[in-house]
């Protein structure tokens, strides 16, 4: 009998180690990152048997779609629950915009979701099973910021991807997006060694800092069927700083 | 130095009628894929002799930065403002997505843009002449709809660079979009056959000049204090989630008012 997994993308660090860690008490999990060690690491620390790996790396999206239906096929699994949580991050200002980069950006935080999403909505390949998608996105898509218009823009296009799903795939699966603030995590590590960048970022959160969990009990709570009647949202999971920008702003 | 208002996607749709709003009190470039189109829109502009053509396809983003470099440094001409109209759309399941076309809608609806960008925010090249950036979004990017992922996606990410841009570029320039409904134009004349549609627009369907207005307000010095914002063109469609006996009854009441034929417009050579 085939069996139902949850797919997590970017799973071997940040916001998806820390979803792997939520959720692998109570799921079937497919852990997937680019780094085949780090995904046996994470693995090793889920408290319970029996989660798969698929080892790729999505800035190279052409065939992720048909390789992820293979994976499928030969592990007789089949995707009830989608967290794109695989994204990278970068700073670069408009006058030295790098296509490179831009590439790089949109390959991994949108265009292997869409190829992944292919595969997960096509009935030969995952047999209608899936329910529900769950994109982390950006606050970054709500304020904008100096030298974030390529990463912010990779985000902008998750939500309006998320909005187009949620009516296209209801009302099988529901669709929605998790946007974090700034959280320490693997892809800011250096910036968050820093204290006065600490204490800047301390400020700009009227509930402090936040930490990688918060963003897995979001992404828990919408995959659960306690959120049966949620889709196409935004849930924003930022401590305050949008309520508060602007008085902290004039500090 | 003589500054110059660059708008895409010129040759047709909003682009088109961008450029006759703006033509009496703009130096003009007309950037579209096809010489003679843009040629036919520049003759219907007031001051045709004060308008540039730049013929180039947006769906092939390579060396696009180092093109208009160039043309700007030939004609020792700079860019104050710059109205990003090329786009186009289309609808694809999610199950049946080609990469190919995700490919080509996200050159020519974004990158496009952040590859002219580049150049216009470089001192060298437009020495500091920009003013203001004003994209064409869509309210694709606030409302789902079936086979609309990828196109939703492209508009949501011009509404999120534009806001990053607002930040970074201000003070010297400002950057804001403009999202439309569905207006009739030669890209979306073919969704007008769904007969459903009228009932969602409380004020009816918008003309292209609806956009212009829009464009030419947040390119004007009356929106000095204006930058990162959505400006939502929609005679009240993303305001409006009629039960559908209302949208059926709105409907047949904005049909019997509707007494004038379609505009004709003068045909594209």
């Amino acid at each position: 009998m085939r069996e139902a997994f949850t797919l997590v993308t970017g799973a071997a660090s940040g916001f998806g180690r820390s979803i792997v860690e939520k959720l692998s008490p109570s799921r079937r999990l497919v852990l997937s990152d680019m780094a085949a060690e780090k995904l046996d690491a994470a693995r090793s620390a889920c408290v319970t048997p029996g989660h798969l790996l698929w080892a790729r790396d999505l800035s190279r999206p052409e065939g992720v779609g048909a390789e992820f239906a293979a994976f499928l096929a030969k592990e007789n699994a089949y995707i009830e629950h989608f967290v794109h949580s695989a994204g990278v991050f970068g700073h670069q200002f408009a006058r030295a915009h790098d296509m490179a980069f831009v590439a790089r950006v949109f390959n991994v935080n949108l265009f292997s979701a869409m190829e992944l999403i292919r595969t997960l909505t096509q009935k030969k390949a995952n047999s209608g099973a899936l329910r529900s998608i769950t994109i982390i996105s950006s606050v970054g898509t709500r304020v904008g910021a100096t030298g974030q218009c390529v990463y912010a823009a990779s985000k902008g296009a998750v939500n309006g991807m998320c909005l187009a799903l949620a009516v296209e795939l209801a009302p099988t699966v529901r669709v929605n997006a998790v946007l974090p603030s700034i959280i320490e995590s693997g892809m800011n590590r250096g910036e968050f060694s820093k204290p006065e960048f600490v204490a800047a970022i301390k400020a700009m959160h009227p509930l402090g800092l936040g930490q990688p969990g918060d963003v897995a009990d979001a992404v828990e709570f919408l995959m659960s069927d306690r959120a049966r009647w949620i889709s196409g949202h935004e849930l924003v999971v930022d401590g305050g700083r949008l309520a508060g920008k602007t008085l902290l702003a004039a500090k | 130095m003589e500054t110059y208002t660059l708008i895409t996607g010129a040759s047709s749709g909003f682009g088109r009628s961008i450029a006759c709003k703006l033509a009496p009190s703009h130096r003009l470039i007309l950037a579209g894929r096809n010489v003679e189109r843009l040629e036919f829109v520049r003759n219907r502009c007031e001051n045709p002799e004060r308008h540039l053509l730049w013929p180039r396809d947006l769906s092939d983003v390579g060396g696009l930065a180092q093109e208009l470099t160039d043309f700007l440094k030939t004609r020792e001409i700079g860019i104050e403002h710059y109205v990003h109209s090329a786009g186009f759309t289309g609808f694809q399941f999610a199950r049946a997505v080609e990469m190919e076309f995700v490919r080509q809608i996200f050159n020519v609806n974004l990158f496009s843009a952040m590859e002219i960008i580049q150049p216009l925010t470089r001192k060298s090249t437009n020495h500091g002449a920009l003013r203001s950036i004003t994209f064409i979004s869509s309210i694709s990017g606030r409302l789902g709809g079936t086979g609309l992922a990828v196109y939703g996606a492209t508009k949501g990410a011009v509404n999120a660079m534009s806001i990053s841009l607002a930040v970074e570029l201000a003070p010297d320039v400002r950057v804001n979009s403009v999202l439309p409904g569905i207006i009739e134009t030669e890209m979306t004349r073919e969704y007008f056959k769904n007969p459903n549609f009228l009932g969602f627009y409380p004020l009816g369907f918008g003309r292209p000049e609806d956009v212009a207005d829009a464009v030419e307000f947040l390119t004007s010095d009356r929106a000095h204090w204006v930058t990162g914002q959505e400006l939502v063109v929609d005679g009240g469609r993303t305001v409006c989630s009629p039960n559908p006996g209302e949208a059926i009854a709105r409907e047949s009441e904005l049909n019997a008012r509707l007494v004038s034929p379609p505009r004709q417009e003068k045909s594209n050579p």
